[in-house]
């Protein structure tokens, strides 16, 4: 009796902690950043240096577009990297670089995902699917728990 | 690696090494970290409030982690201490394969709550996990070749 009493506690205990530590990291990130705030406002972000990875949305002159949750940055290249840019195929797009006032991002840092759709996200459904087919082939859930089957 | 097909190999090939009995556990194990930050991946389809998304983050932390296996492993109607170690297991193989990505900001917080710093290898990117995959999958298939071999000369001695 004593021993569940302590075990109600200690996972109570553990419980408060994670919900604690939760709070104090996203405390601790606090200033976060987000493409939907940036665009919203750039001056408050004004110099700032941020990483950010979207969908390649078309050239410009001297530089690219690209899409973040479903909104549009203007991203300039240095001069050698948009002579020699190629967009990204079947993936996604990284930037590093500086954030300017009037929304657009001055690239330090570039990085294609190339095949990322197939590489990264196909094969990790596949994964998905394989890890629950085992788990569901080893362990039965039911409303007591999860039980060896 | 950002695929979940080279966590769940290279988790497998622990899980061979040290002989554990419900591999499927190691193997959520190793999917454990990537759950709830990946649901932000949702924004490739549909856009998603702006709301301040460290809190999911924080599910890739090591301190964090512990504290969520210590809390879903009585879930399971089987001894604690396996299903927190095998857990464990796969969130450590997670972890540490992701140490060897290359970002231009980011990386693993080994230290947190001690320090918000993240540490990284900065090897490869993302999208060439390949060159972890394939020797991965190869030291699978060499453990599964010898284990078998180990038992067939295991039954014929004692047959």
């Amino acid at each position: 009796m004593k021993i569940r009493l302590l075990c109600r506690i200690s996972y109570f205990l553990m419980m408060v902690t994670l919900l604690v530590t939760l709070f104090h990291y996203s405390l601790a990130y606090s200033k976060s950043f987000s493409v939907d705030d940036f665009l919203d406002d750039p001056s408050l972000y004004v110099g700032e240096k941020k990483t950010i990875k979207g969908v390649y949305a078309g050239k410009f002159e001297q530089g690219f577009f690209m899409i973040k949750n479903q909104r549009t940055v203007k991203v300039h290249l240095e001069r050698n990297d948009y002579v020699n840019y190629e967009p990204p195929k079947y993936g996604e797009v990284l930037i590093y670089g500086t954030l300017q006032r009037d929304g657009s991002i001055i690239a330090e840092g570039v990085h294609n995902y190339n095949y990322a759709y197939i590489s990264i996200y196909g094969s990790s459904f596949l994964a998905g699917l394989i890890v629950l087919f085992y788990f569901l082939k080893e362990w039965k859930i039911t409303w007591r728990g999860i039980k060896s089957a | 690696m950002p695929d979940w097909l080279t966590h769940i190999v290279i988790a497998l090939v622990f899980a061979e090494l040290l002989d554990v009995k419900k591999k499927s556990v190691v193997l959520v194990g190793a999917l454990l970290p990537d759950l709830l930050p990946k649901l932000t991946l949702l924004e490739l389809f549909i856009p998603i409030p702006n709301w301040n998304y460290q809190f999911l983050d924080a599910f890739h932390v090591p301190f964090v982690l512990v504290l969520v296996i210590l809390l879903i492993a009585p879930l399971f109607r089987y001894k604690y201490s396996r299903i927190v170690a095998w857990l464990s297991l796969g969130t450590l193989t997670h972890l540490l394969s992701d140490t060897l990505l290359r970002h231009f900001l980011g990386g693993i917080s080994w230290l947190y709550p001690f320090t918000t710093d993240k540490h990284t290898l900065n090897w490869i990117w993302p999208d060439q996990s390949y060159v972890v995959l394939i020797p991965a999958l190869l030291v699978y298939f060499i453990i599964i070749l010898m284990k078998k071999r180990w038992r067939k000369n295991a039954s014929n001695h004692t047959g």
